[in-house]
């Protein structure tokens, strides 16, 4: 994965309007997929449903978008996707609703309705910042093995520090230090995806 | 501080004061004080804080690692193993736990985390291999998702990828090439069935290609596929990506021009595979940077598969081979097989040992390469000659020396050059041979007017062209093979179409800019006009009687009538769902049937007006014709049902005819009726022609017994009997239009064959491209007669010095006297019916003679036709008889081994030379009458010297048995022959043979000089014919037609035709010049060709000069 660099939504927006400027699309998507993704399995989807509906609400996205349909001044990315996405839950859960009806099941039955869908999305995307910011420091980090290790047991999975020690043969010294700089240099990943993901 | 320093606290200590958990009162105060402790224990606490803020429910996210396709379990079936790992996707060997069946998962790589693009991929190779049903293609059988992996099932083929069964070429047999061929070739058929269904495979390469334990390929990895309909894949091929694999991909993919992705992009990457499998190698070398390796791809030429096997020691690759190969590997589209079966069925020609349908790349660009190749050794000694020139004149006193220089500098620049002329001569006698016409003429007709042979001195009289004797002959080859009448060049970037003027001598030609021409057989202009048509690109048209002209675009069809101003009389435009399907004018000129909003109508043109209309119910109708007499109309509708109507009676009168179901056909081609209109030939899908018998009810169906190219044009013969179809290759098909039998072939154009016309005759054929018309012979004997006798072997034949009559004899013992007119024969029992080994005129036309193996020779005087032959016996078999010069004498060759010379008077013995120890197959006198000449089989010439009476024996360094002998005009030379297979030539002065002409692959049974000396036929045990000019040891140009062992040659007194008998039961009559007529008349569409860049206007008006009749 390449590190997110300085685009911001602003110059992917942009960007998606050339229809040639492939990699501006790759880069949306990439970005937004598992944000959405995340979002629909908490609104109570299962896999392949938030798979599909994401799939659904990018692509009516972006033919929306190329049509001018969304006007930043009128409201945040993410409310617009939330808004295609809703739409598109919404169908789902009527052809969904229609299917249990036939079975004799309640319409809304499984599927829980969610109010705070901002809240939701805010927090898949810090999760989505998160998870993308720890991939991208596995796969670009000077770091050796042992020193991420080290950090991800010790402070992700939050296994006693004298295990980790023990196994990875490293001074809980060591471990610690390793851990200041690991978080140094996920801080500094994560505020450049905070900057392209809510800035810019 | 030094002390603070020594007692701060470990990290793991400050971490618990982070947290709140430590809590010694030294410790706070420490740190308190110590500047570094409370810096580091400030940022413990940021990070906590930064951590803290992604927990969710306390609990950080436990971020695993991207799942890896390998703990993925699919419910139903349980992994073996990892087959193969690609840019995309994962595939493993599985078993289907219900049925045990091994199979094949493809698990898409990236699992939840695919990008939009890579899932639409994937489902499109899902979709697109469920749309093949082809056993050479994998199957899908099932597919889903898994935890957010994406996967289909498909068969498991157990074998090898191709890559892997590829043998080098020092280990490979010859005899396992065929082998290799024919699977590729199932390959092609695979591929062409995706083509078929609308899918173009785009990442053909060997590895993409699995052979199972039988042999048989299977092709995998649709996962790149493109669809035929491109509108629907521009989201996911952006122009500017390169897609494919780079050693396979052609020139449109490195240059990621997705628009120019078609069919051929396939053919390319099959004859990159061709290629590997034949030599272990690839085309370029990729192994360097991408950027050398794209501009390989993109610039140079792949060397001949042939000279990489030669080099990496291999065995021997055929030409063809290499002209498959090259053919796909062409950097330009519309060079290459158009089809995947294209390529296949010229694969399987190969295998059957026919002639393949290739076309070599363009020979004046193989010119231009060779002389760039030679152009430093050019230049050099074009300086030389200047320089020494420049000496000579400078320096009087180095004059002698610098000449010869000078000369020496010439003599090695023409020999360089003839060199290059031979070379050229020889590949366009090839391609004459395998049928490549556009091919041999640029080759011989570039030689035959812009170069000549060193020895210019090798002049032949028939027609003495000035130009090289041997082009002249390849090109009259060349047009005896493929029978060409007369080319006419058309305005290049221009699409004419021509229609057979109702004169039917003449021909209409529509030019894509308005201009309409009337021409005649001679190319002449006869009559033009102009039509003001519209800007947009159209197919030109204009009706037999050159009143009505149209032009059809895809905004529909515009009809204009002569003299009646710009405006059209008929204009008709398509509907905004619309198409203009298809339409045609009848050949009287008066309607027109077109689709237009899908109705299928006919209009009379000459106050327009509709007078048929059928609205077309789904499926549309896709192509219309109207009969000649514009009486009956015929639509087809998209599923290839027709039907047709009476224009007149407004009647159906063929409901609905359709050929068996085909799904997913493609539906293209045209409609034709024949003259008569009981026949209807349908273009209809991309597979067999058919031909439809309207007046049988219901009608019968004619399948075609090849299947023609897509996109065909059809023309009926006059009497209805044949049936013409072109195709975008260019190439011409004669189908029998009773049997559906193909009874010629022609590679008639370089280019797609817009336009077919037979003249009113039956025996010419006109045929467009986009840049000339060409008129041919429908049958490619219209310059060979020939006398079929079922009931005989020939032996013998020979021709009267007038030309009017022939004689024959052969196996049955029958004399035959044939009129050359008409070439009834009237035939007469000899002797005992022995066999007739041998019949001859006199040189004076007075005598004619037969030899026989009842032993017995016949001598007519013909001055008195009533009377009965002279009988002269022999006590053996006679060999064979020939006249002596002067026409008083006659020569025999008995089986008891003497050669005896009798009076033709009165049958007297005059001598006989016993002297020859076994029997001579064939005698000959010298043109004195002094010397006859004998060869025996033992490979010795006898020279009997008739005044001495004595022999010498002349033995060739290589003794073979002899079967012939012949003496030229002037006795200078004595040619002989036999199963030595060249034709030796004997200098009579020193007794040594002074040159061997070779070509014959069988014994040479016959052989006769030209009264001119300059021409020498020879035939040989297979039916083969070569003519030779005595100074060149290479074959001029080759006759074939005979089946059987060719007995006899003679060159009528004129030297314009040539009598062959042969033991096929036929006498040939060749026309020599026949066939030179052809040449003539193509030569002014060749200088044009050429143009003024290589021969100025005194040149070639001395070429026109020569040409005229």
């Amino acid at each position: 994965m390449q590190p997110v660099g300085p685009i911001t939504t602003t110059d992917l927006l942009n960007g998606l309007h050339d229809p040639d400027k492939r990699s501006a699309w790759d880069e949306f998507d990439r970005r937004y997929r598992p944000i959405l993704f995340a979002f629909l399995r908490r609104m109570g989807l299962n896999e392949t449903d938030a798979a599909d509906v994401a799939q659904e609400t990018l692509t009516c996205f972006v033919t929306d978008y190329r049509l001018h349909k969304y006007d930043r001044e009128q409201g945040r990315l993410r409310s617009w996707l939330i808004g295609i996405a809703k739409c598109r839950l919404a169908d789902l859960r009527r052809t969904e609703g229609r299917r249990r009806e036939i079975r004799g099941q309640s319409a809304i039955d499984g599927l829980p309705e969610v109010h705070d869908v901002d809240a939701i999305w805010e927090a898949e995307e810090r999760r989505t910042i998160f998870e993308q910011a720890i991939i991208e420091l596995r796969q670009t980090t000077r770091f050796n093995e042992r020193t991420i290790g080290a950090f991800e047991r010790v402070v992700l999975r939050r296994e006693p520090i004298e295990t980790v020690s023990e196994e990875l043969q490293l001074t809980p010294q060591e471990i610690y230090n390793a851990k200041n700089r690991v978080v140094q240099r996920l801080r500094e990943i994560v505020k450049r995806y905070e900057i392209s993901y809510v800035g810019g | 501080m030094a002390d603070s320093t020594s007692l701060c606290p470990t990290p793991e200590v400050l971490e618990g004061i982070a947290i709140g958990k430590c809590g010694l009162p030294d410790m706070d105060h420490h740190v308190a004080n110590c500047k570094s402790c409370r810096e580091m224990l400030q940022r413990i606490r940021e990070d906590n804080a930064f951590l803290g803020d992604f927990a969710v429910g306390g609990a950080l996210p436990i971020i695993t690692r991207p799942q890896s396709t390998h703990e993925i379990e699919i419910p139903g079936y349980e992994i073996v193993r990892e087959i193969h790992r690609g840019g995309q996707g994962v595939v493993y060997q599985a078993l289907q736990k219900s049925t045990k069946r091994a199979v094949a998962i493809k698990v898409m790589k990236q699992g939840p985390f695919a990008t939009l693009a890579d899932r639409a991929r994937f489902d499109r190779e899902i979709e697109t291999l469920g749309r093949m049903n082809h056993p050479n293609i994998v199957a899908v059988h099932d597919a889903g998702v898994v935890t957010g992996f994406h996967y289909f099932v498909m068969n498991f083929v157990d074998g090898k990828t191709l890559d892997e069964t590829i043998t080098p070429p020092n280990q490979l047999n010859r005899g396992r090439i065929p082998e290799s061929i024919g699977l590729f070739i199932k390959a092609c058929d695979a591929v062409h069935a995706a083509h078929l269904r609308g899918v173009i495979h785009r990442d053909l390469k060997p590895s993409n290609i699995r052979v199972d334990a039988s042999g048989e390929p299977h092709i995998l990895d649709f996962g790149l596929a493109k669809s035929v309909d491109a509108e629907r894949d521009s989201a996911m091929t952006q122009s500017g990506q390169f897609v494919g694999s780079l050693p396979w991909a052609s020139p449109e993919q490195v240059e990621g021009m997705s628009s120019r992705i078609d069919l051929r992009t396939d053919v390319y990457s099959l004859g990159a595979i061709l290629f590997q499998m034949l030599t272990s190698a690839l085309p370029f070398d990729v192994g360097s940077n991408l950027r050398d390796a794209f501009e390989s791809v993109l610039l140079e030429e792949p060397p001949r598969p042939s000279a990489v096997m030669a080099e990496a020691g291999g065995p021997r690759l055929d030409d063809e081979l290499d002209t498959i190969v090259l053919k796909c590997l062409s950097k330009d589209r519309d060079r290459r097989y158009q089809s995947a079966a294209e390529l296949s069925r010229d694969l399987r020609r190969y295998l059957v040992g026919e002639p393949i349908e290739a076309k070599r790349d363009s020979a004046l660009y193989v010119l231009r390469k060779t002389m760039r190749r030679y152009k430093l050794r050019v230049a050099v000694a074009g300086a030389l000659v200047v320089i020494f020139g420049a000496f000579g004149v400078v320096m009087a006193l180095m004059y002698r020396h610098s000449s010869r220089m000078e000369r020496d500098a010439v003599r090695s620049a023409a020999s360089f050059s003839n060199l290059l002329t031979i070379s050229n001569i020889e590949q366009g006698q090839m391609a004459a041979v395998m049928g490549n016409v556009h091919q041999a003429e640029q080759l011989l007709w570039t030689e035959f007017l812009s170069h000549r042979d060193a020895n210019d001195s090798t002049r032949l009289q028939l027609n003495d062209p000035p130009g090289s004797p041997r082009a002249y002959w390849a090109l009259l080859d060349l047009y005896r093979r493929n029978p060409c009448r007369m080319t006419v060049a058309l305005a290049p970037g221009q699409l004419s179409i021509a229609t057979l003027a109702d004169d039917d001598q003449s021909l209409w030609v529509a030019r894509g800019d308005g201009l309409i021409q009337r021409i005649d057989a001679a190319g002449r202009i006869l009559d033009s006009f102009r039509i003001n048509y519209p800007s947009e690109p159209g197919t030109p048209g204009v009706d037999p009687t050159g009143l009505f002209v149209t032009h059809q675009s895809s905004l529909g069809v515009t009809v204009w009538k002569r003299n009646n101003g710009d405006q059209p009389i008929l204009n008709l435009r398509a509907g905004p769902n619309d198409v203009i399907g298809d339409f045609c004018v009848s050949r009287s000129g008066s309607r027109l049937a077109a689709i237009v909003n899908g109705a299928a109508t006919v209009w009379t043109l000459d106050s327009p007006a509709v007078l048929l209309k059928i609205q077309g119910t789904a499926p549309d109708f896709t192509a219309i014709a109207i009969s000649v007499d514009g009486r009956l109309m015929a639509a087809r509708d998209r599923d290839g049902g027709i039907r047709v109507w009476d224009v007149d009676k407004q009647d159906c009168v063929v409901k609905h005819m359709a050929p068996p179901a085909r799904s997913g056909a493609i539906t293209l081609g045209e409609l034709c009726f024949s003259p008569d209109g009981s026949l209807l030939a349908d273009g209809w899908a991309e597979s067999e022609g058919r031909i439809w018998n309207l007046s049988a009810n219901p009608p019968t169906l004619t399948q075609l017994n090849e299947q023609p190219g897509t996109y065909r044009v059809h023309g009926f013969s006059p009497d209805g009997r044949l049936l013409a179809i072109g195709d975008p290759g260019g190439t011409l098909r004669i189908f029998d239009a009773q049997s559906g039998e193909r009874i010629a072939l022609r590679m008639a154009h370089q280019s797609r064959l817009y336009c077919i016309a037979f003249t009113r005759d039956g025996r010419g054929i006109w045929t467009g491209s986009e840049n000339e018309l060409r008129l041919w012979d429908v049958n490619r004997d219209e310059g060979v007669s020939v006398v079929r006798r079922d009931d005989d072997l020939f032996h013998s034949a020979d021709i009267s010095l007038d030309n009017r009559t022939m004689i024959a004899g052969g196996r049955n013992g029958r004399f035959h006297r044939i009129d050359c007119e008409t070439l009834v024969a009237t035939s007469e029992p000899l002797g005992n019916q022995a066999t007739i080994s041998s019949v001859s005129f006199s040189p004076d036309g007075r005598r004619m003679a037969a030899a026989t193996y009842g032993n017995d020779a016949f001598v007519w005087d013909r001055q008195s036709p009533d009377a009965p032959p002279l009988r002269i016996v022999h006590p053996r078999v006679i060999r064979f008889a020939c006249f002596s010069p002067n026409s008083n004498r006659i020569a025999t060759s008995c089986e008891d081994a003497v050669v005896r010379v009798w009076r033709c008077n009165d049958g007297g013995l005059e001598m006989e030379c016993k002297d020859l120890g076994e029997p001579a197959p064939h005698i000959a006198f010298d043109p004195s009458g002094r010397n006859l000449a004998m060869a025996v089989r033992s490979g010795a010439l006898i020279i009997w010297n008739l005044e001495s009476r004595e022999c010498e024996t002349w033995s060739p360094a290589n003794r073979r048995p002899l079967r012939v002998v012949r003496y030229s005009g002037d006795g200078r030379w004595l040619y002989s022959a036999g199963a030595g297979r060249v034709i030796q030539k004997w200098d009579t002065k020193h007794r040594s043979v002074n040159t061997e002409l070779s070509g014959h692959t069988q014994e040479i049974y016959c052989m006769d000089i030209s009264p001119d000396g300059q021409l020498i036929a020879s035939g040989d045990s297979a039916g083969a014919i070569l003519l030779w000019n005595p100074e060149l040891p290479r074959p001029l140009a080759s006759l074939d037609g005979h089946t059987g062992s060719v007995m006899s040659l003679r060159f009528s007194s004129d030297g314009r035709k040539l009598i062959s008998a042969a033991l096929d039961g036929t006498i040939r009559v060749w026309n020599l010049d026949y066939y030179a007529r052809y040449v003539r008349s193509n030569l002014e569409a060749q200088l044009q060709r050429l143009g003024a860049e290589s021969l100025d206007i005194e040149q070639a008006n001395a070429w026109r000069k020569w040409a005229s009749p």
